[in-house]
């Protein structure tokens, strides 16, 4: 039998720099293969070769690149070929829902342009997971939620009815259910016939989707088989990295009972609505002196507003708030700010692009004049030398790697010497190499100076690696807190038991036997 | 192999569009320093008196001594355009630099405003832009009586109003970027955040404006000079050449070539800096983002 897809030699390289270096790929119909790859292995561009988006400046060569369709053969290096084939042949997930969709246009609509006939909205619509398609078909693309979004654009995907479905990195805006959910809907697909290809850096996805795994290290496929072969015992070094590198294989946090401690943070009963819908209901919390807790819940379920009301760039409707002993009611955030500092999501882009890495390490001290521009400039190599950076305080966020940037954010966060950190998702920008870099990172630095920190994620295995105790945000309030150790025997709300399931303790015992 | 229709049609593509903004700017930028550079130099290059009469045959056609004739005074009208640039040019650009300074100012105001504030100080805005510009520098023009710092006046009144508009919607969307949001929760002042955060993200997209409503000034101060209500003779002013040589359109048609080429070629070296400055800083700010 003839493959669907074949690919040979497919190299493609940007300004002679060579992303893609001879890759073979051959998918039958109703395979599901996992490309798995750190950042810079060059997965996402083997996913645009596929789909002919390769941007400028990119070449693109390869000795063959074919699909089989019902009208034979179709040569998608032939000019056109591309046209007839995405939408039709090619159906795509793409890796931001939210940006993938036409704010403006109604659902229904973006459906019917890739389907053709208005009738099959509602069919698509409930095999994306929707129970009662005909609201969401009547409402415009913006006003879908992230979840929602994703289950709108996998419909998008399959609404030509195609023979192969490429993902690029579907599951990383997701939280947990979410992601299981759409790996459940990509595999029904591939009961179907359709061949899945999808690229991902998370191994967690590759365990619960791939009937193959195919593993791009710098270009090349170093390594490809079952996932119970690839991942159980891998045999390259990129593989062993992926799949040992990860959150849940490190060790959890030792706590440091640090008694006597002032309270980190206290709050009670915040309330925040916005138009008439409360997204903060009378919600109490402390964590107290050298304490880590985490703050972990759904996507929707108020864990942003919570943190962005603790950062003073939100005024809560009611509520108490006091940070490391501080009442910024009465005295100010600036004078909070002086004790609590941010560790962001996106490190890249919480970094000014035109600032060099020692400056923006010295930014918090100029904040809260501390000291002179000389000792300053001396804290912050110090600083930078602390998470590894010394010799790099020069360079610019651009010439510096995610990894790099990650760091550069943290040594910021560290400058004032806070009492208190406050972390928002600071995993989910990240693959999993670089979040279990992080976890040490932070864990160390947290531990070295005696700090609390509070962490925002819906990743349960970043918090259990970070946090002495763990708080499930549902509706504006706690449904559960308990202390890590307890966390999987005795969560009783079945939000926490949704998340746990979704993150279990090492997802690739099922595969890797 | 090379696949000839993937990698011909990504270069057909895209390589047309990379060059574009820097051949747009270059040849903008070469064309505007000339004529910079020579109605600068109008004292040492321009052969002849510009509002001297009689200097030559009156209103003889372009030859070895008068490169553009003269006109019906016998006034060199080489000379005429060069020394007029220094009218046009110079006082529209010091115009230009009042408006964008004031532009910038109101739109950094209403940018860091509260939002009742920030929805008056836009409002008014609008209003502004929406008013035809030319209509208050003729009713100002009314009041103080024709002449070209009475145009440049009214101009100044309204021209203000489209960097206020963009400066405006600039400062929200910079103060929104991750990294401000991140330098506040860090405790950032409004100094720091308008030096580092804002002004970056500004200088390129108030450059382009500029070039844009620069060449649009120039042909409205000199649309304005044509109608007779700015520059007055005898000054030389490329608007009020080009008026004067209206009159004589039928006997000395020569006379319309140097004025109208200038307003011409500097508001097509404007548009050219302008567009091509928009193309280069778009790909260096994606080139940033990436």
């Amino acid at each position: 039998m003839t493959p669907l897809l074949s690919v040979r030699g497919l190299t493609v390289d940007y300004a002679g720099r060579t992303v893609l270096d001879g890759v073979d790929l051959e998918v039958e119909a109703g395979e599901a293969v996992v490309v798995l790859g750190g950042s810079g292995s060059g997965k996402s561009t083997l996913l645009r070769a596929l789909l002919g988006m390769v941007p400028a400046p990119g070449r693109v060569q390869a000795g063959e690149l074919a699909l089989q369709t019902d009208a034979g053969r179709l040569d998608l290096t032939a000019s056109g070929a591309w046209r007839r084939a995405r939408g039709r042949e090619i159906g795509m997930v793409f890796q931001d829902p939210a940006l993938a969709l036409t704010p403006l246009r109604r659902v229904g609509s973006l459906l019917t342009e890739v389907s053709g006939d208005p009738a099959r909205t509602e069919p698509l619509l409930r095999a994306s997971g929707f129970a009662d398609p005909a609201p969401v078909a009547a409402r415009r693309a913006f006003e879908l939620s992230g979840g929602m979004a994703q289950r709108v654009g996998f419909g998008l995907a399959v609404a030509g009815e195609p023979r192969l479905v490429l993902a690029d990195e579907p599951t990383t805006a997701l939280d947990g259910p979410a992601r299981e959910e759409l790996v459940t809907r990509l595999r029904e697909r591939a009961a179907a016939g359709t061949a899945v290809v999808l690229v991902t850096h998370d191994v967690t996805v590759a365990a619960a989707l791939a009937d193959r795994v195919v593993v791009l290290h710098r270009g090349r496929i170093v390594e490809q088989g079952t996932p119970a072969r690839v991942l159980g015992d891998p045999a390259h070094e990129a593989t062993r990295s992926l799949a040992r590198d990860v959150p849940w294989a490190l060790p959890a946090r030792h706590p440091a009972p640090r008694p006597g401690d002032a309270v980190a943070i206290r709050v009670r009963g915040l309330t925040k609505s916005y138009a008439g819908a409360p997204v903060l209901d009378g919600l109490d919390l402390d964590v107290g002196g050298g304490e880590v807790v985490g703050i972990a819940g759904r996507s929707g379920g108020g864990k942003t507003t919570l943190l962005r009301c603790l950062l003073g760039l939100e005024r809560p409707d009611a509520g108490e708030l006091r940070l490391a002993g501080i009442d910024p009611a009465a005295q100010g955030w600036q004078a909070v700010r002086r004790a609590v500092q941010l560790v962001p999501q996106d490190p890249r882009a919480s970094l000014n692009p035109w600032r060099t890495a020692a400056q923006l390490v010295a930014d918090p001290l100029d904040f809260h004049r501390i000291g002179t521009r000389a000792t300053r400039r001396a804290r912050a190599r110090e600083l930078l030398a602390a998470v590894g950076l010394d010799g790099l305080a020069d360079r610019r966020p651009n010439a510096l790697s995610t990894g790099q940037c990650q760091r550069v954010a943290i040594a910021r966060a560290l400058a004032v010497r806070p009492r208190v950190l406050v972390a928002d998702e600071p995993a989910s920008a990240l693959d999993v190499t670089l979040q279990a870099e992080l976890i040490r990172v932070l864990s160390r630095v947290v531990a070295e100076h005696g700090m609390a920190a509070l962490v925002v994620s819906h990743d349960l295995h970043v918090l259990e690696r970070l946090c002495d105790r763990i708080a499930v945000l549902d509706g504006g309030r706690l449904v559960e807190d308990l202390p890590v150790a307890r966390l999987r025997s005795d969560a009783a709300h079945t939000r926490t038991r949704d998340l746990l399931a979704a993150y279990p303790t090492d997802p690739l015992t099922g595969v890797a036997g | 192999m090379t696949v000839p229709g993937l990698s011909s049609t990504v270069g057909r593509r895209r390589l047309p569009v990379v060059g574009r903004g820097r051949g747009l700017l270059t040849a903008g930028a070469v064309l505007l320093s000339i004529v910079v550079l020579a109605t600068l130099s109008a004292p040492w290059l321009a052969p002849f008196d510009p509002v001297a009469q009689g200097v030559g045959p009156r209103s003889a056609p372009p030859d070895g001594e008068h490169w553009l004739g003269t006109d019906r005074f016998g006034r060199d009208t080489a000379s005429r355009v060069l020394h007029g640039g220094q009218n046009t040019l110079l006082q529209t650009g010091a115009t230009m630099l009042a408006v964008i300074a004031i532009g910038a100012a109101v739109g950094i105001a209403v940018g860091l405003a509260g939002p009742r504030l920030d929805d008056l100080g836009r409002r008014l805005v609008d209003g502004v832009v929406a008013f035809p510009a030319v209509i208050v520098i003729l009713a100002f023009v009314g009041l103080r009586g024709p002449s070209l710092s009475a145009v440049l006046g009214g101009a100044l009144l309204v021209w203000w109003a489209p960097f206020a508009r963009l400066t405006r919607s600039l400062v929200r969307s910079a103060l929104a970027e991750s990294s401000a949001v991140a330098a506040r929760a860090l405790g950032a002042g409004r100094a720091h955040l308008l030096r580092t955060e804002v002004g970056p993200r500004l200088v390129g997209p108030l450059a382009v404006l500029t070039a844009v409503e620069a060449g649009q000034l120039i042909a409205t101060v000199a649309g304005l000079s044509f109608l007779g209500m700015g520059a007055q003779p005898p000054a030389a002013e490329w608007g009020a050449m080009l008026a004067e040589a209206r009159g004589a359109a039928l006997t000395s048609p020569h006379l319309v070539l140097g004025p109208g080429l200038a307003v011409l070629v500097t508001v097509f070296a404007l548009t050219c800096v302008g567009e091509g400055l928009r193309d280069v800083l778009d790909r260096s700010a994606q080139a940033v983002a990436s």
